[in-house]
């Protein structure tokens, strides 16, 4: 393998994380918005309002929490198999 | 196919790589990532530095720089058509020796155009006087991306013997799917719903380089400063056309007898840069050649468009 393909492979593993990544972070966004849209449209309701506000608290903790070890799991993964790449690229 | 013949030639890897480059191409190059393709000049699927070509035999050399999210097999002939490309035939009729650029589409075109003034200089200044011509041919963005470098490299020592630009179906006033697609992320963006936000947002992530094309941006003052996904915003600056050089440009007409389409992809209007009253120097109308039943592809790859950059060269 020359050093260009292997250099295309390193990035090719770079971009799928990264991918990852920024994914979990463009879909959190939006996740985020979806809550704050449906929240907003709850607490016009004047009864509702005090409990909404505390439900969306909550769910914003788990969004924070769920895409936040997306992100630490990929980011362990990426290690891992870097080194599992580097291992094999140096064998071939 | 012999392996080594399949191997000087670049394979699905390299469209592939050729095709994300175009998509997000500006990101590649921002993280240093390795599927960023460096502007060079390619021979036989490899990268050669401008020092490791020979000077050209009879001093004449053309170099082709091709469209968005493709690479030099945009210019090999089909099947159907004998003599390899443009390339080959400039060669073995006129004694041009061709020269292949690949770089990476999704960069600015006033980077790339940097790129390639800075890559002909190097060329130039290794082969001196070796050097008498150089010819230049841009397919689409390829054009503008030439524009660019002869408009950057103004007082460079290559520019002087630039005396033909061709530009094949290249997008000098924009490209209307790009500014289509711009009006529809607006649209979608103004419907307030999360998978509307969401499909802007993805088809927003395509590169610099894509939407350099809505207005056919040249220089930096084009987009310094100003939101890359405003709507519908022309900040193109008025740059002048290299004064020494005849500009032919080739326009496609996929659909014969209908001018406006143009070749399917890039209008007539744009293609031949009619009415560019903006842009100072524009080359008349004597050097735009409208050629019926060609499509945008076809206009890289087609024996009509060879004879017809002979007949201009011919012509002086």
């Amino acid at each position: 393998m020359d050093e260009n393909a292997k250099q295309r492979l390193r990035g090719l593993h770079r971009l799928v994380h990264d991918g990852v990544h920024r994914g979990a972070t463009f879909v959190e966004k939006h996740h985020r918005q979806t809550v704050a849209r449906t929240a907003k449209q709850l607490a016009q309701v004047e009864a509702l309002a005090a409990p909404v506000a505390v439900v969306q608290r909550v769910v914003e903790a788990s969004i924070t929490v769920n895409y936040e070890s997306v992100r630490l799991v990929n980011r362990a993964v990426e290690r891992a198999d870097g080194w599992a790449l580097e291992r094999w690229l140096k064998k071939g | 196919m012999a392996d080594d013949d399949r191997l000087k030639r670049p394979g699905w890897v390299d469209h592939g790589v050729a095709a994300l480059n175009a998509w997000v191409g500006d990101y590649l190059a921002e993280t240093d990532n390795g599927l960023h393709q460096p502007m060079a000049f390619f021979q036989d699927n490899q990268a050669i530095a401008p020092e490791h070509l020979p000077a050209p035999p009879t001093g004449r050399a053309c170099v082709l720089v091709h469209g968005l999210g493709c690479n030099e097999a945009l210019w090999s002939f089909p099947a159907v058509h004998p003599g390899g490309s443009y390339g080959d035939l400039l060669q073995e009729r006129l004694g041009y020796t061709p020269l292949a650029v690949r770089y990476n589409t999704g960069l600015r075109v006033s980077t790339n155009g940097e790129e390639l003034a800075a890559l002909l200089e190097r060329y130039a200044a290794h082969h001196g006087d070796a050097l008498t011509e150089l010819l230049l041919v841009g397919h689409s963005m390829g054009g503008l991306v030439i524009r660019s470098a002869c408009h950057l490299a103004r007082d460079g020592s290559w520019t002087p013997r630039v005396r033909h630009i061709f530009y094949l179906g290249s997008p000098h006033l924009g490209a209307p799917l790009e500014r289509a697609t711009n009006a529809a992320t607006h649209l979608l963006g103004r419907i307030n719903t999360t998978a509307t936000h969401v499909i802007r947002d993805v088809v927003n992530t395509r590169s610099a380089g894509v939407k350099d094309l809505r207005y056919g941006n040249l220089v930096d003052e084009d987009w310094l400063d100003h939101d890359p996904d405003a709507l519908l915003a022309n900040t193109r600056v008025a740059i002048p056309w290299l004064a020494t050089a005849r500009h032919h440009r080739i326009v496609g007409q996929a659909l014969p007898g209908v001018g406006p389409i143009g070749d399917a992809v890039v209008t007539s209007f744009s293609a031949s840069a009619s009415a560019s009253g903006a842009q100072p120097g524009a080359p008349g109308a004597c050097d735009v050649r409208v050629l019926p039943g060609l499509n945008h592809l076809a206009l890289a790859r087609h024996p009509d468009v060879y004879a017809q950059m002979a007949l201009s060269l011919a012509d002086g």
